[in-house]
This record gives C-alpha cells, sequence and structure tokens, in this order.
C-alpha cells in the first residue's frame, strides 16, 4: 500500500493499452461515522486496443465506482483521491493522464490513519472542464437502467442525432437522421425508421438497452463502457443483447469495458477478466483462465463466484450449491490482512497468519495472470520457491 | 377456456388445486367505465395442482402471468373465473375472518425487498409486528421467538437492533423470509426471491430455502425467470406463455427432456456452461411479443416458434379449433404443442 505512483507509465506494462490505470483511489467520506470508505483502493488495470476487459464482482465490490471515476462521474466527497489514468487517444502516440492535476487539489496519506485533504468543488470544475469533451465522444456508456438513462421528453432519434452531429459537427440533420436509422438497424429493431419517432415510454425494456447500445456505438467511442448491460432484462433477451453486443465487438472492433456480477457474461464477452472484492481487483488475467474453474492458479473469491452458478451437473443431481458464506465487508472498516479472509476457506496450510496480517499484493504468478492471494504468492519474510 | 383444459382427476392429497384459473385486466374506458370486450388475459386458463411439501417452480418471461397467477392465488387480485381450492375448500369465496385465517397458512415473499421492509422499524419490531399479527404473545415469548426464526435464516441475533436500510440484499431477503416464517404458513408463494441478489448471494438463499422447506415441510409455488434456480429448488416446474401454461414436469425431466419449442428456448437462453447462448438458428428474428402482436387464435407462440417455421406454418397451429392443450407425454410429463420435440 501506497507505493508511490511513476509519473508515466513504464514502458512494459503501458505499451498497446488505450486505458491504462494505476493506484487508482476513491472514497468517500461517513460523516456519521467518521470514517472513510473505501469503495476503490488501489485499482489497477489495462486495457488494449479492441481488448474486451470484463470487471466481475458483487454489488460493494467498487466495480461501478472504478468505471464512474475513469469516465469523472463521481461527485461525492472526497471521491477520488489518488491514482493515474492513462490513455491514448486514437491515432496519437502520447498518453494523457486523465487525473492530470489532481495532486494539486488533493493530499492524500494512505495511513493508517487515512488522511485525505482535497478541495473537492474546485477538482470537479477542473477535471470537468477536462472531461467533458471527452465523455459521449471518446468514452460512451451502456448505463445499468436503459429506461432510465433515455431522455424521456426527447425521441429516440433526437437522442442518436444529438450523439451522432456532436461526433461529426458539419453533418446535416437528415443525414444524421439517416445515420440514426442504420444504426437503429445494426442492433436489430424492428421497424428502424418508425423507432426514430418513438420515446422511451414507447420501448420495452429490450429495445430500450438496444437504442443505448446504438447511441453509445453511433459515436463512436475509443473505450466503450457497459456497466451489467444484461441486469433486469427476461433471459432470452439477455441472450440477444449478449448476441448483439458480440457481433459488434466483431464487427467495430470497439475496445470495451463490460462490468457485471454473472460469469456467464463473462464467458460470453471477455478476452481478459478482472475480478474485484473490497475496492481492489483480486485476480486478473485472459478470460479462458480465469474463468475455468479447473485452471491451476485461481483466487478463492473467483472459484466461490464460479461455483455459485448451478451447473448442468448440479442440476441433474439437484445438489447444494457450494457458496461463498458470509457477506461483503464493511468498506470503511476494512481488516488489516487479506479482505476475503474471513470468508475464505482456501487458506494456505501453515501460513493463515499472512492472510490474517498482511494482504498480498496483486501479483503474476504465472505471466499475463495476476492474483492477490498467498496461496499463489511468496511472502517477503519466506524463503524458497513455493510449493 | 373449455372443461378440456383442466384435463387429469383431480389429485389426491394436493394442499393446493387450482381449476381453469383466470384472471382478466380489463381496460377503462370513459368515466373509468369497465370495457367487457377489451382486456388483457393475464392468466388464462391454469390448472395444476401441489401436493404438501412439493415445491412448484413457475417460470416464464416478464408479462406470462406467472407473477399474476401467484397473486390471484393468494387473493391479491381478485380472479375472473375458476377455482382455487385449499386442502379441499374453495378460497375464492372466502371473505372476511375466514380469509384471514386462510392467509396465515399461505404467505407471499415478494420481489421488491426495499418496499417489503418498512424502513423505519427495527428487525426486532418487524419481527415481533409479524408473530403477534395472529395471537397477541408475552415481550418475552416474542424476542425468544424472534431469536429462534433469525437463527432458521442463519443471521445472527445481534441484527434484531438493525434497520432495513442497514442490511444488505441477503439479509433483508433473509429478514423477509422470516417474517414471513413468523407467521407458520405452510404455503409460500416466493415471487422471484432471487432476481434482486449478487449471485454468490442468490445461491445462499437458494439453499436456505431448500434447507427450510426440508426442515420445516413447506409448500412452495416459486416464481422465477431463472430456469437454473428454478431447476435447483423446485420438484416440479410449469412453463408458462402469454397467460397459460406451456409445459408441465418434473425438474429434472425438463432439464434434459423439455419438448415444448418454448421451454427449449428459455432453455438454450441460459445453458449452464456456456453461460447465456443464442436461440437455437431457425427462431424467429423477433426479439419480443408486444401485446398487439398476441395471435388470437391457435398457438400463441406460434410467432416465435422454430418448428412452426420449419414445417411451413402448419394449419393445425393456427386454426382457432385447434388450439394445443395440456397432454400428457409421458407419466407427469404435460405438454402444450402439436409438434412435442424428442418424442
Amino acid at each position: 500500500m501506497g507505493s508511490p505512483v511513476p509519473a508515466r507509465p513504464s514502458r512494459r506494462e503501458g505499451e498497446g493499452a488505450v486505458l491504462f490505470v494505476r493506484g487508482l483511489r476513491t472514497y468517500f467520506y461517513l460523516p456519521g461515522r467518521g470514517r472513510f470508505l473505501r469503495a476503490v483502493d488501489g485499482v489497477r488495470l489495462a486495457v488494449k486496443q479492441g481488448e474486451t476487459l470484463v470487471l466481475v464482482g458483487e454489488s460493494g465490490s467498487g466495480k461501478s465506482v472504478t468505471v464512474l471515476s475513469l469516465m469523472g462521474l463521481v461527485s461525492a466527497a472526497p471521491g477520488v483521491v489518488s491514482g493515474r489514468i492513462w490513455y491514448r487517444p486514437p491515432g496519437q502516440e502520447d498518453q494523457v493522464n486523465l487525473l492530470e492535476g489532481l495532486d494539486r487539489f488533493a493530499k492524500f496519506d494512505p495511513g493508517p490513519p487515512v488522511r485525505v485533504e482535497k478541495d473537492n468543488r474546485r477538482w470537479l470544475r477542473w477535471h470537468e472542464a477536462g472531461m467533458r469533451e471527452r465523455r459521449g465522444r471518446d468514452f460512451a456508456m451502456i448505463f445499468q437502467n436503459p429506461r432510465n438513462a433515455l431522455h424521456p421528453f426527447f425521441t429516440v432519434g433526437q437522442q442518436i442525432g444529438e450523439v451522432i452531429r456532436r461526433r461529426s459537427p458539419r453533418m446535416s440533420p437528415a443525414e444524421a437522421s439517416a445515420e440514426a436509422r442504420e444504426w437503429l438497424a445494426k442492433v436489430h429493431l424492428d421497424a428502424p425508421a418508425r423507432r426514430l419517432g418513438d420515446y422511451a415510454h414507447n420501448l420495452s425494456g429490450g429495445m430500450c438497452q438496444r437504442v443505448m447500445i446504438a447511441m453509445a456505438l453511433a459515436a463512436r467511442p475509443a473505450v466503450l463502457i457497459a456497466d451489467e448491460p444484461t441486469t433486469g432484462l427476461d433471459a432470452t433477451i439477455q441472450s440477444r443483447v449478449l448476441d448483439l453486443l458480440e457481433e459488434m465487438k466483431a464487427e467495430l472492433k470497439t475496445t470495451t469495458i463490460v462490468i457485471t456480477h454473472d460469469m456467464g457474461v463473462a464467458r460470453r464477452l471477455a478476452d481478459r477478466v478482472a475480478v474485484m472484492y473490497a475496492g481492489r481487483v483480486v485476480e486478473e488475467g485472459p478470460a479462458k483462465d480465469v474463468l475455468s474453474g479447473r485452471y491451476e492458479v485461481k483466487h478463492p473469491y473467483t472459484r466461490g463466484l464460479l461455483y455459485a452458478i448451478p451447473s448442468a451437473g448440479d442440476i441433474r443431481e439437484k445438489r447444494r450449491l457450494a457458496v461463498i458464506e458470509g457477506d461483503v465487508p464493511d468498506l470503511s472498516r476494512l481488516p488489516a490482512g487479506c479482505q476475503f479472509a474471513e470468508r475464505c476457506d482456501l487458506m494456505p496450510a501453515g501460513r493463515e497468519h499472512l492472510c490474517i496480517e498482511d494482504e498480498p499484493g496483486l501479483d503474476a504468478p504465472i505471466p499475463g495472470h495476476r492474483v492477490r492471494c498467498w496461496r499463489h504468492l511468496r511472502h517477503p519474510s519466506e524463503e524458497g520457491a513455493l510449493r | 377456456m373449455s372443461e378440456a383444459a383442466g384435463a387429469g382427476p383431480a389429485v389426491e392429497g394436493a394442499l393446493l388445486e387450482v381449476r381453469d384459473l383466470e384472471t382478466f385486466f380489463h381496460r377503462r374506458g370513459r368515466f373509468g367505465v369497465i370495457r367487457q370486450d377489451d382486456y388483457v388475459a393475464a392468466v388464462d386458463g391454469v390448472s395444476f395442482s401441489v401436493r404438501e411439501g412439493e415445491a412448484l417452480g413457475i417460470v416464464g418471461e416478464s408479462g406470462c402471468g406467472k407473477t399474476t397467477l401467484g397473486r390471484t392465488i393468494l387473493r391479491l387480485v381478485p380472479a375472473t373465473a375458476g377455482s382455487v381450492r385449499y386442502r379441499g375448500e374453495e378460497i375464492l369465496d372466502l371473505t372476511g375472518r375466514a380469509l384471514r385465517a386462510k392467509r396465515r397458512e399461505m404467505q407471499m415473499i415478494f420481489q421488491d425487498l426495499d418496499a417489503a421492509l418498512n424502513p423505519k422499524m427495527r428487525v426486532e419490531e418487524l419481527l415481533a409486528e409479524a408473530l403477534t399479527l395472529h395471537r397477541p404473545a408475552a415481550p418475552a415469548e416474542i424476542r425468544r421467538r424472534s431469536e429462534e426464526l433469525l437463527g432458521l435464516v442463519k443471521l445472527k441475533p445481534a441484527k434484531l437492533a438493525a434497520f432495513p436500510p442497514e442490511l444488505s440484499g441477503g439479509e433483508k431477503r433473509r429478514v423477509s423470509i422470516a417474517r414471513i416464517l413468523a407467521v407458520e404458513p405452510r404455503l409460500i408463494v416466493a415471487d422471484e426471491p432471487l432476481s434482486a441478489l449478487d449471485v454468490s448471494i442468490a445461491a445462499q438463499v437458494a439453499n436456505l430455502m431448500r434447507d427450510l422447506q426440508e426442515s420445516l415441510g413447506l409448500t412452495y409455488l416459486f416464481i422465477s425467470h431463472d430456469l437454473r434456480m428454478v431447476q435447483l429448488v423446485a420438484h416440479r416446474v410449469m412453463v408458462m406463455y402469454l397467460g397459460q401454461v406451456v409445459e408441465m414436469a418434473p425438474a429434472r425431466t425438463l432439464a434434459t427432456r423439455a419438448a415444448h419449442p418454448y421451454s427449449r428456448l428459455l432453455w438454450a437462453a441460459v445453458d449452464p456452461y456456456t453461460g447465456l447462448r443464442t436461440e437455437p438458428k431457425g427462431a424467429s428474428a423477433r426479439w419480443e411479443l408486444s401485446e398487439g402482436d398476441r395471435p388470437r387464435t391457435g398457438c400463441r407462440f406460434r410467432d416465435r416458434c422454430p418448428i412452426y417455421h420449419d414445417k411451413g406454418e402448419p394449419a393445425v397451429c393456427r386454426d382457432k379449433e385447434s388450439e394445443p392443450r395440456l397432454a400428457e407425454l409421458s407419466p407427469g410429463h404435460q405438454v402444450a404443442c402439436h409438434f412435442p420435440q424428442g418424442s
């Protein structure tokens, strides 16, 4: 904890990444308890061009706050307190830090005790000036509740048209409208020409979700962010929305970050998966390795999430589900050691004290696959190789 | 629906018997006058029975009438026609005290967690309210029973002092179940009890519901759109489409040998191994049907049915006279389709 963040991403790590997040911390102050809620606590992520990264985790794991921080949409105090978000705009060599200037507004001491001094109002004004142009153009977002995310007083055509004209200001309204119709056809809406005149309340949940997707893609963003794109939809519609996202991924090759708590969604869409727990990334690697229950390197939490979905065998035999007992920890009162230790039943034999006393870092026991678990990592106090 | 729809003799020893149940929602015209000819048939001739200690799963997409069916059985929504017998007694005719007495035995787990628990009452008060609803009790007795109830749903007694907003989703769901158990019901209608929960928490609650059923001998109507969880909790599963039952089978049979194309489509959408998967090729490209698109005659599923399209839109699927009715495919396995699969 509290390692100094380098001013530039190291050549090796940042290479090829459209987005490279390091040491991101987003806290909220709880006046009633006089403590900070550490929603995002040292997150590290990298997304390569054209790649789909899926963030999985339960509610309260910090995945939504991570992307809201990325978009500059966290307004509660103190909000983002430290970190770097390196972004490489399309067609450019150099990376820019989206959190440029944060150090001037925020003093952060990881403690203990945690100390934050931040002029949040001035920071937000400063940050907003830089981010306003990027949102909806460089970064587009598909929100969880599509019906609420669409404007109730503007037609579908007006809303998509606005996005298109922001992207290409010289386009005439008629051209924008024609393109909007094309996007609606692309997301398989029936009678797209007629739908242009519809309002959100005329559409079903699945249709709203497709309009949202069309709108986000119409911006031709450098990074598309989808927050729980299938939650709240019927199973058959969920499946169709995933088909559509897969199709769009193949066709447009948009760099995408998907947030979900459903491992099934991750299986369908992910190139890489990052599993989050208690504001941290606890495992990150290629989708097929992270999502395989049999793979050697595995955080116990990831394992628990995988087993919480009934398998065909579970259903056939009507087995009880192997569940992770307990609940997510109180983010304002995190324990000293591994955040998952309380619920973990796979602590390494003879080395359990490590889990209780010291939090493991996110490290790679094998290249490209990082995990935050003492089962796979060696503590500085230990000699020799693991296993 | 004609009487033939309720085929099959009355089941011996059934706790709940539903016959030809219909729930229509009429549209209102000017001055709020009910328009007799303009209605939505949310439940359209449903018949089934549940034995004591059995868990019946009810699945289908939103709008298929599964929630309305549960609500009609508990008399929360007036039935249009049909019969609901509980231990042989017709409950659609009950009023006043007799209805209240029956309500104690038949409880509902509501979908919306935050609406189900008053945020300004402590867990202790919420449980006490339920405990004293049907009979008075001394404070010490209430306290003892409250702790016992929390134990049943595997919560610590310390949670008695908490307010609902302080609880996590899984804890709220447990409290809502404890509150229902307080009145010692025999039949529980659980409306999407897992839908608002995270995967790992949903798995915990699914296990809990199974344990409670076994230890307390409860009877469940388990309403959900998540086929995987339904299969795990329920003994038998009923698949509904546009207000009607299209298939009814033991959970295991439905998992391996679903016969109705709609059941198969639901299954394909949530394959447990690959996660969510697409509908089988050949299915219609339509995403969803709106109210106006519902076929008025013949098989209601035909517009989305791959078989109907493969077979060149046969008349038997369209004709009013040959609307498919539930028929036995094998013992305990009924399906309403002219071309059941795998037979």
